[in-house]
């Protein structure tokens, strides 16, 4: 109970959850079925600072691009945010590749290997949902049939690749 | 208030929009706002979704004609009718007062436009107070009453008029308004207005209240209270900030003929960033869209810093960024700040000047703005890390199936930062770069600024205007980028090389023996090249057809050549010597978005050069057209939109021959299986992560 009070006092000094006049809250991923590495080939577009509250809920404390275990924070952020199932309801496994900081925007690239075919997966971001009530995530995917666009808001649950 | 009716319609009513109502527990805005992600919600978020205690909204106390006798009114949730007890005539005008009161939002916890921010370190409060009194609505040609509800997403447009506003504060307050301060002597110590005067001439900003003083200030209590006065000709809202926590410089600067003083209030939380950036980014702001528009025509323009991130108003706006408590900053606050004081004081011009509606089409302000705001952004630095303009940042959004064309109505956009902000962004920087060039583009922006200062444009008007001052036909690039959701994607089918056959048998001849050498080899031919045959050991089987070469230049094939060159002009026998290389190049267009043709044509000897194709080449046939191209020199490899300036979606059809297009993923990895360049090593601090080939170990 002790731990949770110290997260609460940490989130209150961190920036507003409420809207900016100019501060839009999406996020986009794009998942590529990689036919000859059998794999999917993920790249996240998330806003920086929305990624820094993350990490600071995910660790207690706060961590910045750059700084031991942020990294680590971020793959066990996007591990709970992002769920791709297969067929049978079994989750793949996210394994994590790297980060790209440009200023506002933290590109995250993490892979689903031993994945031969995109058939009968189901998938759902609910990345910084738990942040922003506004939250938009847009994942736009493409495999041999071709290339689509789903979105998650609050509440969406699992959608077909 | 006094209303002038400037229409030619008698009026029978007058609409007023109460904004503050956007706070009421009945509003729509809470009513339709969509169910949050209740999983793991913070408790921050879990506060306001329960604690809703806000008793929001406006008190209208009164409604009165100018002797006091009460005007019946109808409040229609966002909007207010006043029912006239005459009509009011074209060119006539009507006086009434409203007396009304509302209790101010926390701006930290509940967001808006407007509202306070608390300090608990120091006890004390920043306001930024706009959309704060019932303003005139909108009457105007086109829809008549502009009274659409305001829903929080499409911000406003409004009448202009003139203001007098006396703002009654604690006497230990710094009060920055829209207006010129009418009564300095009375609210300002002499050490301040000397200050200010000296700020005129200036060429930094001058402390008009120092850090030290707003420290001494936050510390202190008042003992009174002042009134500062304000006045404020032709702008279309009044908003104004007041605190003792304030710093306060300014800055003079001229625009053409008009004298500016550009001016920060921000407290100690703001520095160091905002001494440094503020008032140089306002006046960075007025000097480039005054280029490109007209003279900023305002005496004052405030950046204020407070709880809003990023909220324009005539002479004023609101920006958000602040250091670290230690004083530290990241690169990305620094060009935050820098950005939105460029985006929040360019409002001026659009669409607080050029009065366009952001209640119905948020890209008429917050597009063009953002374009601005990308040039201003070049301009202050090489490589400045623009969030929007460049056309390959669009691509992601553009390719997504579902989304909204960016002429819908600013409520029912998906995503509002994509589509009204980033897209037109684009669009008007591709419309300048490649479509209509720099000149002719800046000529007939400055045309439409021009014609509707202190006007209320449409999204026609626009357009037909920058059709207007250029002369360029510019329907198919209005209709592609902002009445659909088509995206830019063409493809180099193929290219087919043609020489001309010269009939000349020594050259033909040879050309076709070089192709009979470059034919592959089959693999039965091969496997029996060295096979010993049976007319070679036998050559009683030769005869005529074993030692002919249908490829050796004859007696007769010269002779048939001299008769041929003999029928021909001296003019036609230079065309067939040209020897010119003819390539037919086929496009397809995929996304289905009319672009023009950008091409860089690489040579055999080493040599390139560009070729632009206006976006005319598809009025024949939008899916698909054909081009021939001429030359001496013959070609290794064609690239369609070399410069990445069209947002093309898909780069892997622009080459042709074609080469492998690895997607941002696929080069990331890549780069992460090299070394480290040199630059990665450098800026690698100790003690922090890493470049790693493989996770961290989860």
């Amino acid at each position: 109970m002790r731990r949770w009070l110290a997260v609460v006092v940490l989130l209150t000094g961190l920036a507003p959850v409420a809207a900016d006049a100019h501060k839009f809250y999406v996020s986009l991923t794009t998942i590529d079925h990689n036919v000859g590495e059998q794999s999917l080939e993920i790249t996240m577009r998330l806003f920086a600072d929305d990624l820094e509250r993350a990490v600071a809920r995910e660790t207690g404390k706060p961590l910045t691009h750059g700084q031991p275990g942020f990294d680590a924070a971020v793959l066990a952020v996007v591990q709970r945010a992002l769920t791709v199932r297969q067929a049978d309801g079994r989750p793949v496994t996210l394994t994590w590749v790297g980060l790209e900081n440009k200023v506002d925007v933290t590109w995250v690239y993490v892979e689903a290997p031993k994945v031969p075919s995109t058939a009968g997966l189901t998938l759902r971001d609910t990345i910084f949902m738990d942040l922003f009530p506004d939250q938009v995530n847009m994942v736009h995917v493409k495999d041999a049939r071709g290339r689509r666009a789903l979105d998650f808001r609050g509440g969406d649950s699992f959608k077909p690749f | 208030m006094t209303y002038y009716n400037q229409s030619p319609d008698p009026l029978t009513y007058l609409w007023l929009q109460l904004d503050q109502n956007l706070f009421r527990k009945d509003s729509d805005t809470a009513l339709t706002a969509p169910a949050p992600s209740l999983e793991r919600p913070t408790f921050e978020t879990l506060d306001t979704l329960v604690n809703r205690d806000f008793d929001g909204g406006f008190q209208i106390a009164s409604v009165t004609n100018a002797t006091g006798k009460p005007l019946p009114h109808t409040i229609v949730k966002t909007m207010m009718r006043i029912d006239l007890p005459a009509p009011l005539a074209p060119g006539k005008s009507v006086v009434f007062g409203v007396a009304w009161s509302y209790n101010i939002n926390d701006a930290k916890r509940l967001g808006g436009r407007s509202g306070y921010e608390f300090f608990p370190k120091d006890g004390n409060y920043i306001y930024e107070i706009a959309q704060w009194f019932p303003r005139l609505a909108a009457y105007n040609d086109v829809s008549g009453w502009q009274h659409k509800q305001f829903l929080g997403s499409g911000e406003f447009t409004l009448e202009f008029g003139n203001y007098k506003v006396r703002i009654t504060a604690p006497n230990d307050h710094v009060v920055g308004a829209t207006g010129v301060l009418q009564n300095p002597q009375a609210v300002l110590s002499p050490t301040q207005l000397q200050r200010l005067e000296q700020a005129k001439t200036a060429s930094a900003p001058v402390l008009v209240v120092t850090p030290a003083e707003a420290k001494a200030a936050e510390a202190g209590k008042p003992t009174g209270t002042k009134t500062w006065v304000f006045h404020a000709e032709n702008v279309r809202d009044f908003a104004f900030a007041s605190s003792r926590k304030f710093i306060w410089d300014a800055q003079g600067h001229r625009s053409g003929a008009q004298p500016v003083l550009a001016m920060s209030y921000y407290p100690n939380e703001g520095n160091p960033l905002w001494a440094q950036y503020s008032t140089a980014a306002i006046i960075h702001t007025l000097n480039l869209y005054s280029r490109y528009s007209f003279d900023y025509p305002y005496p004052i323009a405030i950046s204020v810093n407070g709880p809003v991130g990023g909220m324009e108003y005539p002479m004023i706006c609101f920006n958000g960024p602040r250091p670290e408590p230690d004083g530290t900053y990241s690169a990305r606050t620094k060009y935050a700040l820098i950005s939105v004081v460029i985006h929040e004081v360019g409002h001026n011009y659009f669409p607080m000047i050029v009065n366009t509606d952001e209640r119905q089409w948020t890209w008429m302000d917050e597009g063009i703005n953002s374009f601005l705001q990308f040039l201003a952004e070049q301009e202050w630095e090489d490589n400045y890390p623009s969030r929007r303009g460049e056309p390959k940042n669009m691509v992601e959004y553009m390719v997504a199936p579902g989304h909204d064309p960016i002429m819908t109505n600013s409520e029912s956009v998906k995503e509002l930062g994509n589509n009204a902000y980033g897209k037109p962004a684009t669009a008007l920087n591709i419309l300048r770069e490649t479509v209509m060039g720099r000149e002719l583009f800046d000529f007939a922006f400055r045309e439409y600024s021009r014609r509707w200062k202190f006007k209320r444009p449409m999204p026609a008007d626009f357009f037909r205007t920058m059709e207007d001052a250029s002369a360029i036909d510019l329907d198919w690039f209005w209709h592609g980028w902002f009445y659909t959701t088509d995206h830019t994607d063409l493809s180099l089918d193929d290219v087919r090389h043609y020489t001309l056959d010269t009939k000349n048998p020594e050259t033909e001849k040879t050309l076709q023996r070089q192709q009979q050498t470059a034919a592959p080899t089959t693999l039965s031919a091969e496997r029996y090249r060295d096979t010993p045959k049976l007319v070679e050991q036998n050559p009683a089987l030769a005869d005529f057809y074993n030692r002919f070469d249908p490829l050796a230049v004859t007696p007769a094939d010269r002779e048939e050549y001299q008769k041929v060159l003999g029928t021909l002009t001296d003019k036609e026998k230079a065309l067939i010597g040209a020897n010119k290389n003819f390539y037919v190049m086929r496009f397809s267009n995929v996304g289905g978005l009319v672009m023009p043709i950008i091409l860089k044509l690489d040579y055999v000897d080493g040599s390139s050069e560009e070729l632009r194709i206006p976006a005319e080449i598809w009025r024949r046939d939008a899916s698909r057209v054909s081009k021939l191209v001429i030359t001496d020199k013959v070609l290794a490899q064609v690239t369609l939109d070399p410069k990445l300036e069209t947002a093309d979606t898909d780069l892997s059809n622009n080459f042709f021959p074609r080469k492998p297009v690895m997607t941002r993923f696929q080069l990331f990895k890549q780069q992460q299986q090299t070394t480290p360049n040199p630059m990665q090593q450098l800026e690698r601090k100790p003690g922090t992560d890493a470049p790693r080939p493989q996770g961290p170990g989860l």
